[in-house]
């Protein structure tokens, strides 16, 4: 699906089909422009060293 | 005094001649409604107004009053809440179309909070549809205008709450923050708007955009008001997962104390990021002002600032489309087409790019608390550009050509990520005339210093005097 971060047109269609999206090709096609562009956006913290870092769920300040 | 003098009252000055019963809370609010019906068709804040429904409580308070049960600071002074605050029997549309005619049946906690402290709720405040955006543009209820140009943006995504306080058609109005919803249009209207710490106050009966970065506070004109809204709205809520069991102190108590030894971190990073000229020098005057008043200004990096923006994206974009999954699915040509372009964006974010996106979130808020470690407080621009017209895609800020979301949110969301305080507080204006935020935060729950920080900048500064020229 990725290739250095980018998002090709036959992965981003296979994805909207999946995730059950219809909408008109000339929306599809606007959509991704649009995710296209912020694709790269969402890859940025899978290239950092995360090595024994847990997910932060919820946000540790609940308690005193 | 006139009626433009009362509207732009403080609420601390509002309150004072409510209970000294020197003005009717009838009287404030009838004046205040007639303001809203001068202005509602120059700048659109409200979708619903509630004016039979304001007086009643206006009544009410007033016979309460005369017989000596005064409340407290918000008892008879007139309110509004975005359009997202759900309120028992009031239509809550979050902004779209789609939900025109949906009435909740409970109150969210801050309308119950607010209600009980005896505040005149005049109507809900308009919003970028669903809270996702930060402009203030509505394709379903009209655009937002900027009291201080009306061509202009009033920011967002809580644009109704800033117009409507800026242009006194109300003393006080909350907002939600997911990546700068208060603070961005509070610095665009030359107003105060405070983003508590994440669990401070209760996000129970607020339409979600963002389980984990929204935030809900307050727009004002003055930092006391601010403080003031927070006696009242803060709090640990059991119907609220996210909310703190925090002891919460009085927030008026030390505002009026001196920031002398207080160290302020000017992360460099904020003037490495692009930034208007005119901002940059009026955030700079703004902190060698607060380094006349005493505190210690430090040159400070928070390397980690530059990945903020992608890991925020990334997390705040999957839990809108988890949130509003069927929306997209069965009504999603019926949302506003930018709205509905990012809520369908996020189908596109694996489940891998989220946790990785929440693991580095935690670095990100490790990082923070080491930052205040070394300092008590961070200062900075809110926006790094003044408010731009209507319907603009890109702007150019300093050198940079630039995406509007970009450039809005870029000071603003890297504190909705670690979940810290953040205020902004109108610190000059632009050659043009518009207002220029500058932006305080704190450690987790530590909004009193913040506030303190705050208000002793604006009693050295006359920024929040002024009024934008719409008509009397």
């Amino acid at each position: 699906m990725e290739k250095r971060g980018k998002l090709d047109r036959e992965s981003f269609r296979s994805v909207a089909r999946l995730a059950g999206l219809e909408a008109s090709d000339s929306h599809l096609e606007e959509l991704y422009s649009y995710v296209e562009k912020l694709f790269p956006n969402f890859k940025v913290a899978g290239g950092m060293d995360l090595a024994e870092i847990e997910p932060l769920a919820i946000l540790p300040l609940s308690k005193e | 005094m006139d009626a433009q003098e009362l509207c732009y009252l403080s609420v601390a000055e509002l309150s004072r001649l409510i209970k000294r019963r020197e003005i009717s809370p009838v009287e404030v609010v009838r004046m205040h409604l007639a303001r809203v019906e001068t202005l509602e068709p120059l700048l659109n804040s409200f979708i619903t107004l509630l004016p039979e429904k304001a007086m009643e409580e206006a009544k009410a308070a007033e016979q309460e009053i005369g017989s000596g049960r005064y409340r407290g600071p918000l008892h008879g002074v007139p309110i509004g809440l975005k359009d997202l605050f759900y309120v028992k029997g009031v239509r809550n549309t979050s902004g779209s179309k789609i939900f025109d005619h949906f009435i909740p049946d409970h109150d969210s906690t801050v309308a119950f909070k607010l209600r009980e402290a005896g505040a005149i709720l005049l109507g809900k405040l308009n919003l970028h549809p669903l809270a996702y955006g930060p402009t203030g543009e509505n394709s379903d209820y009209g655009n937002m205008h900027n009291p201080w140009d009306l061509k202009c943006i009033t920011g967002g995504s809580s644009g109704g709450s800033a117009s409507a306080v800026a242009s006194g058609q109300c003393a006080l109005a909350m907002g939600t923050d997911t990546g700068g919803s208060i603070r961005i249009p509070g610095a665009l209207c030359g107003l105060v708007g405070l983003k508590p710490t994440y669990g401070r106050v209760s996000r129970h009966g607020i339409t979600v955009l963002s389980w984990s970065l929204d935030h809900a506070g307050l727009i004002a004109r003055t930092v006391e008001d601010c403080a003031l809204g927070m006696n009242t709205i803060a709090g640990y809520d059991p119907r609220d997962p996210s909310s703190a069991e925090r002891s919460v102190p009085d927030f008026t108590q030390s505002l009026s104390e001196d920031i002398r030894g207080l160290r302020v971190g000017v992360p460099k990073e904020f003037f490495e990021a692009p930034v208007a000229s005119e901002v940059e020098d009026a955030v700079r005057r703004a902190v060698e002002l607060l380094s006349k008043l005493g505190a210690t200004i430090l040159e400070i990096s928070w390397p980690m600032l530059h990945e903020s923006k992608a890991i925020s994206t990334t997390v705040q974009m999957a839990e809108a489309t988890a949130y509003h999954s069927q929306l997209i699915k069965h009504q999603g040509s019926q949302l506003d087409p930018k709205v509905r372009l990012r809520l369908e964006a996020g189908l596109f974010i694996s489940a891998v790019d989220y946790v990785q996106a929440q693991r580095a979130r935690r670095l990100f808020y490790q990082q923070g608390c080491e930052l205040f470690n070394r300092v008590d407080l961070l200062a900075g621009p809110t926006v790094p550009i003044p408010a731009f017209p209507i319907g603009t895609e890109k702007v150019l800020v300093g050198n940079a050509h630039l995406g509007v979301i970009e450039a809005l949110t870029q000071y603003t969301r890297p504190f909705n990520l670690n979940g810290f305080p953040a205020i902004t507080v109108p610190c000059g204006f632009s050659e043009s005339g518009l207002p220029i935020g500058f932006q305080i935060t704190g450690k987790p729950f530590d909004e009193a210093r913040v506030l303190r920080a705050a208000f002793a900048y604006q009693q050295a500064t006359a920024w929040h005097l002024r009024r934008p020229p719409i008509p009397k």
